[in-house]
């Protein structure tokens, strides 16, 4: 499945002069969690998540947001994009074409697929569900 | 596909009244970003690093947004999605039949089953082999 058939379209996005309180608000009025910023030119230079934007947001979005975005594109497959947003820890990709935002998903737009049962999933390898799966990050192995 | 197939079955407990370093000194040592947290022997919810981050007060009961949504080992990934989704929450602490608590199922694990690759579902004639 081809992120362009489920992506949110058009994204939501607001220029990077922004406010951060506008931004706030702007999410809060759409009750979305992210929202794309564009540069100059209408070209994607980051993004912003309700999380960049707690408390009392101050300056403006530019400032906030997390740059550069990792981006998609309309024909990247729906397991490449969750390995995407799983290894580089975040909550939704730009989808760009041609240099121009064309939708967004989200974790939650993944989650939405499977909870109606639009994937079927795959235990492809089952070593990886071996009881005691888990952190392998070594206790006494300890950086600075 | 269920819970219990995918879910992490070492999960980290810590009291309620724990201080917040000691979550986050629990959460660093082992490599994890959720802990289930107990009083009396109950789960009583999770807190997770954002949660922490968050936290006013002094103790790990501060950091716990409202009464733990769980599943159980045989909740469907379907299941799973729809809770997390409906109840903006990252994890799902699993519990047994006795209310103990056997494993947890986040987020980051429902993400790593969809990158494993996946099908189209079959209620969709377009793909059907």
């Amino acid at each position: 499945m081809r992120l362009d058939e489920f992506m949110s379209s058009p994204a939501v996005t607001v220029p990077s002069f922004t406010s951060a309180a506008d931004a706030k608000a702007a999410m809060e009025r759409a009750a979305i969690r992210h929202l794309v910023v564009l540069g100059p030119g209408r070209q994607i230079a980051g993004v912003v998540s309700a999380g960049d934007l707690r408390d009392d947001p101050r300056g403006n979005v530019a400032e906030v947001m997390s740059s550069p975005a990792v981006t998609a594109s309309p024909d990247t497959d729906v397991a490449t994009a969750a390995r995407l947003l799983r290894e580089r820890a975040i909550g939704c990709l730009p989808v760009v074409d041609g240099g121009r935002v064309v939708g967004l998903v989200t974790v939650s737009d993944l989650l939405a697929l499977l909870g109606k049962g639009a994937l079927r999933v795959q235990a492809r390898n089952p070593a990886w569900t071996l009881p005691g799966r888990g952190p392998t990050h070594h206790p006494d192995r300890r950086g600075r | 596909m269920r819970v219990g197939d995918i879910m992490s079955v070492k999960v980290e407990t810590i009291p309620a009244s724990a201080t917040l370093d000691e979550a986050r000194e629990r959460m660093w040592r082992r490599n994890i970003r959720h802990l289930a947290v107990v009083e009396s022997g109950a789960l009583v919810g999770v807190v997770s690093r954002d949660g922490l981050e968050r936290a006013k007060g002094p103790s790990v009961r501060e950091a716990i947004s409202g009464p733990a949504v769980t599943a159980t080992p045989h909740t469907t990934i379907r299941e799973a999605a729809n809770l997390m989704r409906g109840n903006r929450v990252d994890s799902l602490p699993v519990l047994d039949a006795q209310a103990d608590v056997v494993g947890i199922v986040t987020v980051s694990d429902l993400l790593d089953l969809i990158g494993k690759g996946v099908d189209r579902a079959p209620e969709d004639p377009g793909r059907r082999r």
